[in-house]
């Protein structure tokens, strides 16, 4: 575990599942080491706010779950995303690309461009 | 869900453990990191999927539950209080969804518009042919059907022989009502080409009771009376026209030709359904137009002034059971006063629950709980209570309609075993959320509104605040208004069954019998119905052990099935036919009739053996007759009809009898003539409205009737053995069921006014004495310091007479209007009766009184002492 760990932005926690199941489907806890690993060990999720989360995406139809069998052999359950959680990921990752340029370039501004 | 968290908790704890961690320290670790507990994370899940409402909902009943196994006599008493209430209500929905509300087995029926000849008193006087042929003509009508209905006859098939009930109707029976026979076709225009039509169609029952459901009886060949008719359909199960009759029917087709089969009644009646656009009132003014002409013509031909002057037009649905509505809606009326007595109850119940349960609430107010949330709890549990009185409400519904099932059908055609159908549980859902509202939402919002403006500091038995106690009182008020509501109307109708039972009859009841000797008419068609059958019938009966004698009369006293009137004008028929119309009742009696009632004479003599076919013509009349005659400046020796054709055996009357009460106890005398049976020869003018057309036999016994009865039926039998099924009744029993309908409205509304005014003492004894247990402390107190306990006492009671007042002066003036309601079922007795509304307010006033005392005196014996150790 390498450097100081950062607590995840309020909101962020439902784009970054969408874009866990998004590359293939994930048990609840594979969710959970996938973001730590892609995100190289920098994000903290609270293990806590995972399932509630899960489920909300569920229920809103942005993830469907089936039930699987996991590496060790146990039973568990699987989530992938639907075509109306593609659809939202690719929203989300639009607008959060443009609010980032726009926040990193207020950010940069120098005295002299004002 | 708890699998899911339980595999993730597993996975977590064995990648710890492949890190080197100690087991142990791995399952503390996973669980440390996985949140405060699982439950909680459960519990957020189980939100974000949307099931949190549920959730609650089940916490709630189960909390309500508890709440209920907590104080069972205050439960037990909300939910027999709302069962009487909703009870009540679920008998009577019943009722009016199967009578009023009933389905009518026509296509698009509420179309279907009932027209109406009237004469000029509003009166039911029927259309003749001609007349609806000019209807027809109206531009106001889409399609126009005619019908009349004959009534009861017999159908004969192979050995099979059942009463029917049979009614002509237009070609376009099936067109007009939108129904398609379920067998075989109906009517068609070329059925009636060549006059009434000899095809027959038949009902659903009939078919299956009589011919056994075969389908092979379409062309086949039924009697009815005497005429051959083929078979040409069956009508679909649960077809009925009309719509609440005889369980058996047939229909034959009439064309609209002014042609009328023999024997058959000249007047109609018309159904319609009119142009798009077009209201009932215009229909109606349209058609009078009409009818108004026909009139004066009809008149001016026969001089006799007793056209139809009117059409009424009318929804086919508003004219089903005409003569119950009014007491139908009446106890609708009767039956919801209860309902809101119940709710006004419960409520208040509630309202007294709420005070002592303020710690609970300001506890849990205290933990978090939100305004809404306890109000919902609250609610909840008013819910689960009403539901539970609806339950038992419907059983208690169930075995009222049982028990009066039999009364029930022979009223007003209910099937043998009424139960709630669907229409009737649907409404009685929404009628236990609308109590559960109605009686929870108030207690429920105040109790919340106590709770912020009372801390938790204050006692457990803090003492309710104001908003409480005004709105109890406004409760308890209430509660009395509608109790004398229902008891003012219950008094009137026992003022009215009394004033009925001293009625004078004219005649006399005990040891009389009668008997209506019902027979397929046509066997008697062309023989002397004196000679052929009452003659020996009569004969027959007086041999009977225990008869004293017999005799025949055309109509008996008190039927309200049957009457025959003889329309007469007298005077100058010159100067117009208006006031000189004279409507009297026409009969043919017995020699013997006297013997059997024993009326009075006013003058002359009754008939007797002197009174021959070849003497002279005899008559009685009625004193009413009398006094109207009188009005013609004529004497009773100038009466001008004759027996025969030619005048020749003109009819004098030689005897003046005293009034008798010809249809209802209700109902004043109206003018009779009474013909001697014995004297009638079949080519008479008057044979046929009498001895052809409806006879009974009266009988005087020596023994009682019940003993007799078979005896009578079967000395009946031996002369013709169709008349072995007759019913022999108690003319006791017949005047009973002449006021049956008021009696029995006397008996219901007595029970349900006794029960509202059960409860509503139980109202007022309950708010007293939780109000006496409130202030114990303060009593305590204020008796140490030297009052009187009468002081103490009258204290409560002023408190109880504020609200028993205000109660009662409420009810008295709603009283006024709601009297209005049950007018005409009144006899004898004004709707504004003094005498009553002073009984019934010396009753609840002494009732009230004593439920107020109670609890009083209660208050006035508490010990100083120990009220104020208990504080």
């Amino acid at each position: 575990v390498g450097g100081k760990q950062l607590d995840l932005l309020q909101g962020t926690l439902d784009m970054l599942i969408l874009k866990a199941v998004s590359l293939a489907p994930l048990h609840g806890y594979g969710v959970l080491l996938r973001i730590q690993q892609i995100s190289g060990e920098q994000l903290q999720i609270q293990q806590g706010s995972l399932y509630p989360a899960l489920y909300r995406l569920e229920h809103g139809g942005l993830i469907a779950s089936e039930w699987g069998e996991s590496e060790n052999k146990r039973r568990a359950k699987y989530y992938r995303l639907t075509p109306a959680g593609r659809k939202q990921l690719r929203e989300e990752t639009v607008q959060w690309n443009r609010m980032a340029a726009v926040i990193a370039g207020v950010l940069n501004t120098q005295p002299e461009e004002l | 869900m708890n699998e899911e968290i339980a595999f993730h908790l597993e996975s977590y704890q064995a990648d710890l453990i492949a890190q080197g961690i100690d087991p142990a320290e791995a399952r503390r670790r996973a669980r440390l990191e996985f949140g405060s507990s699982s439950a909680a994370v459960e519990e957020r899940c189980r939100d974000a999927y949307g099931l949190r409402l549920w959730d609650d909902f089940i916490a709630d009943l189960r909390y309500a539950l508890r709440q209920f196994r907590h104080a069972p006599g205050f439960t037990v008493t909300v939910i027999i209080v709302l069962a009487l209430g909703i009870g009540a209500n679920a008998t009577m929905f019943t009722v009016i969804s199967q009578t009023l509300l009933r389905r009518l087995p026509y296509g698009h029926a509420d179309e279907i518009v009932a027209l109406t000849a009237v004469d000029r008193e509003g009166k039911y006087a029927g259309a003749l042919d001609t007349d609806l042929i000019v209807w027809k003509t109206s531009h106001a009508l889409r399609e126009l059907l005619q019908w009349r209905n004959i009534g009861l006859t017999w159908l004969h098939y192979g050995t099979s022989l059942e009463q029917v009930e049979r009614t002509l109707t237009g070609p376009g029976l099936c067109g007009f009502l939108q129904v398609k026979p379920f067998l075989g076709r109906c009517f068609t225009s070329s059925d009636v080409r060549s006059g009434p039509g000899n095809v027959l169609l038949l009902n659903y029952t009939l078919w299956q009771k009589a011919f056994g459901s075969n389908r092979n009886v379409l062309g086949k060949t039924a009697r009815i009376d005497d005429k051959l008719y083929t078979i040409i359909g069956v009508m679909p199960e649960g077809f009925a026209f009309t719509p609440h009759g005889f369980p058996l029917q047939v229909w034959t087709p009439v064309p609209l030709d002014g042609t009328l089969e023999a024997g058959q009644p000249p007047s109609s009646d018309a159904m319609a359904r009119l142009q798009p656009g077009i209201s009932l009132e215009q229909v109606a003014a349209e058609l009078s137009a009409k009818q108004y002409v026909l009139a004066r013509q009809h008149v001016a031909k026969t001089s006799l002034d007793i056209a139809a002057v009117q059409v009424k037009a009318r929804s086919l649905r508003s004219t089903l059971y005409e003569e119950d509505r009014p007491a139908l809606l009446a106890f609708l009326a009767a039956v919801l006063t209860l309902w809101l007595i119940a709710c006004l109850n419960v409520s208040n119940l509630l309202l007294a629950r709420g005070v002592s349960r303020q710690r609970e609430l300001g506890i849990r107010s205290a933990l978090g709980a939100g305004r809404s949330r306890i109000v919902r709890q609250l609610l909840i549990e008013s819910f689960l209570l009403s539901a539970s009185g609806t339950a038992a409400g419907l059983v208690l519904a169930e075995s009222v309609l049982l028990t009066f099932a039999h009364l029930l059908h022979t009223r007003l055609q209910l099937p043998d075993h009424p139960v709630p159908d669907a229409r009737v549980l649907s409404a009685l859902v929404a009628f236990s959320l609308l109590s559960a509202l109605l009686f929870g939402l108030a207690p429920a919002l105040l109790a919340t509104r106590t709770i912020r403006e009372q801390s938790l500091h204050r006692q457990s038995s803090s003492s309710p605040g104001r908003g409480h106690l005004r709105l109890q009182h406004a409760l308890v008020s209430a509660e009395v208004a509608c109790t004398v509501v229902l008891l003012v109307v219950c008094g009137l109708l026992l003022r009215t069954v009394l004033a009925l039972r001293k009625v004078p009859l004219g005649f006399r009841i005990d040891h009389v019998a009668l008997v209506h000797p019902q027979f397929p008419g046509y066997t008697y068609k062309d023989k002397d119905m004196q000679h052929a059958l009452y003659g020996p019938l009569i004969e027959r009966i007086r041999a009977v052990h225990g008869v004293q004698s017999a005799a025949l009369t055309t109509v008996a006293p008190l039927n309200k099935e049957f009457s025959m009137m003889l329309y007469m004008s007298y005077g100058d028929t010159d100067t117009g036919p208006d006031s000189h119309t004279l409507a009297t009742q026409l009969h043919a009696d017995g020699r013997d009739l006297q013997k059997v009632l024993g009326f009075r004479m006013r003058q002359g003599r009754y008939f007797n053996a002197s009174d021959t076919r070849t003497s002279q013509p005899v008559a009685v009349v009625n004193q009413t007759f009398v006094n109207l005659w009188s009005k013609s400046g004529k004497s009773l020796d100038e009466f001008p009809l004759s027996l025969a054709k030619d005048k020749k055996r003109k009819i004098r009357i030689i005897g003046v009898i005293d009034d008798v009460r010809q249809i209802s106890l209700a109902e004043p005398p109206a003018p009779e003539i009474d013909l001697c049976a014995e004297q009638l020869l079949p080519t008479d003018n008057f044979y046929q409205p009498t001895m052809r057309t409806y006879a009974e036999i009266a009988i005087r016994t020596a023994v009682p009737i019940e003993q007799i009865a078979p005896d009578i039926r079967a000395a009946m039998a031996a002369v013709d053995p169709a008349l072995k099924g007759s019913v022999v009744e108690a003319m006791q029993q017949v005047v009973n069921d002449n006021i049956g309908d008021q009696l029995f409205a006397a008996h219901l509304l007595e029970t349900f006014g006794g029960c509202a005014l059960l409860v509503a003492l139980t109202g007022l004894y309950g708010f007293l004495a939780y109000l006496v247990s409130q202030r114990t402390h303060d009593i305590g107190v204020r008796l140490a310091l030297g009052a009187q306990p009468a002081a103490i006492q009258w204290m409560f009671l002023a408190r109880a007479l504020a609200m028993i007042a205000a109660g009662l002066a409420a009810g008295v003036l709603v009283s006024l209007f709601a009297t209005r309601l049950v007018t005409r079922f009144l006899y004898g007795v004004r709707p504004n009766d003094l005498t009553t509304l002073f009984g019934v307010v010396l009753v609840i006033l002494t009732a009230s009184l004593v439920a107020a005392w109670l609890p009083a005196r209660r208050a006035s014996n508490v010990e100083p002492m120990e009220a104020l150790r208990e504080a």
